[in-house]
């Protein structure tokens, strides 16, 4: 069970990681703004069965995933998408053969906060679970632990996702680098 | 590459053990095709933190609004929130219709349980799951030399 002070106080800390989370899933602010608002108030009327041995953060991320989740297969349906969307591969190979040259000038770029736009451009055409992940433990700086449990995979698939995500990321930046 | 990409995750995350990490330190000081790969990392995930957009402000407000109405308001059971819903009178009939169904209940519970109204039909259903068990164990000669 959560105290008195409990959910107002989670909504100060908490709020921007819940946002960025539900803005690298939903890509546009409304729709971030609605999820967020829905899971929030999910959590202030489950907020008395709250088990307190399990993170208040993972439990959160749980109920916006699934939010999310039956928004999306909604969203999908009116607007009749496939569902085979990739699930866990972004379609791009790790450019082993990338030239030295190009990733030397990515980091340059990268460490001069030159690319923080495309960086955020190239997380949103990654597939779902990727941004999920991603902005789970690069941004909101979250354990694996938490995000497995948030998630709902093994540990194992969290540490594969996690190392595939980047690595497409790094690719798409790549790619971005050249057409720029 | 892949098992590269996995150990970069691993050591970027602080998830190798102590040996495995010294191992991992001496290839970055020797490859700089893999330690450049680990700096990519590093900011890649500095610009993620950098462009992460922050709640808007309107939002965490009506939020922490929401938030302090649900801890001060008192906790009511389903039973008052109906009756509440209901009003007065009804509530009472309602109660009333509730009651009388679970002493139904009770009682069609207490009396002796009756076996169905055609026993022949009970009977046939019972063979039929016998001769099913029977069609189980048709091939079994009762030694374990054929099982597994």
């Amino acid at each position: 069970m959560l105290e008195r002070d409990a959910l107002e106080r989670f909504v100060d800390e908490f709020g921007d990681h819940a946002y960025s989370f539900a803005f690298s899933l939903c890509g546009n602010e409304d729709d971030a703004k609605e999820l967020v608002q829905k899971a929030f108030v999910k959590i202030f009327d489950k907020a008395a069965s709250y088990d307190a041995s399990q993170s208040l953060e993972s439990w959160y991320m749980t109920v916006l995933k699934n939010l999310f989740l039956d928004w999306k297969r909604s969203w999908d349906r009116k607007h009749k998408v496939s569902l085979d969307e990739p699930t866990d591969y972004d379609g791009l190979t790790v450019a082993d053969s990338v030239p030295d040259e190009r990733e030397e000038a990515l980091l340059d770029r990268l460490e001069r906060a030159e690319e923080v736009r495309n960086v955020h451009r190239a997380l949103s055409r990654l597939t779902k679970e990727s941004r999920a992940v991603l902005t789970m433990i690069d941004v909101n700086g979250m354990g694996y632990e938490d995000a497995a449990r948030a998630l709902g995979w093994p540990l194992g698939t969290v540490r594969s996702r996690v190392s595939r995500a980047r690595a497409s990321l790094r690719t798409r930046l790549l790619a971005m680098g050249v057409t720029a | 590459m892949t098992d590269d990409e996995e150990k970069l995750t691993d050591y970027f995350d602080g998830r190798m053990a102590p040996a495995e990490k010294a191992a991992f330190e001496a290839r970055l000081a020797a490859e700089p095709a893999l330690e450049r790969r680990l700096r990519l990392l590093r900011a890649m995930r500095a610009s993620l933190k950098a462009g992460a957009p922050a709640m808007p402000a309107d939002l965490k407000a009506s939020l922490k609004r929401q938030a302090r109405e649900r801890a001060s308001r008192p906790r009511v059971s389903w039973l008052e929130s109906l009756r509440a819903a209901l009003g007065p009178g009804l509530g009472c009939g309602v109660g009333a219709a509730f009651v009388a169904a679970l002493l139904a209940v009770a009682v069609k519970l207490a009396l002796p349980r009756r076996h169905a109204a055609d026993p022949a039909a009970a009977e046939w259903k019972d063979d039929a799951a016998a001769a099913g068990l029977k069609g189980l164990w048709i091939d079994d000669d009762g030694r374990d030399s054929d099982e597994g």
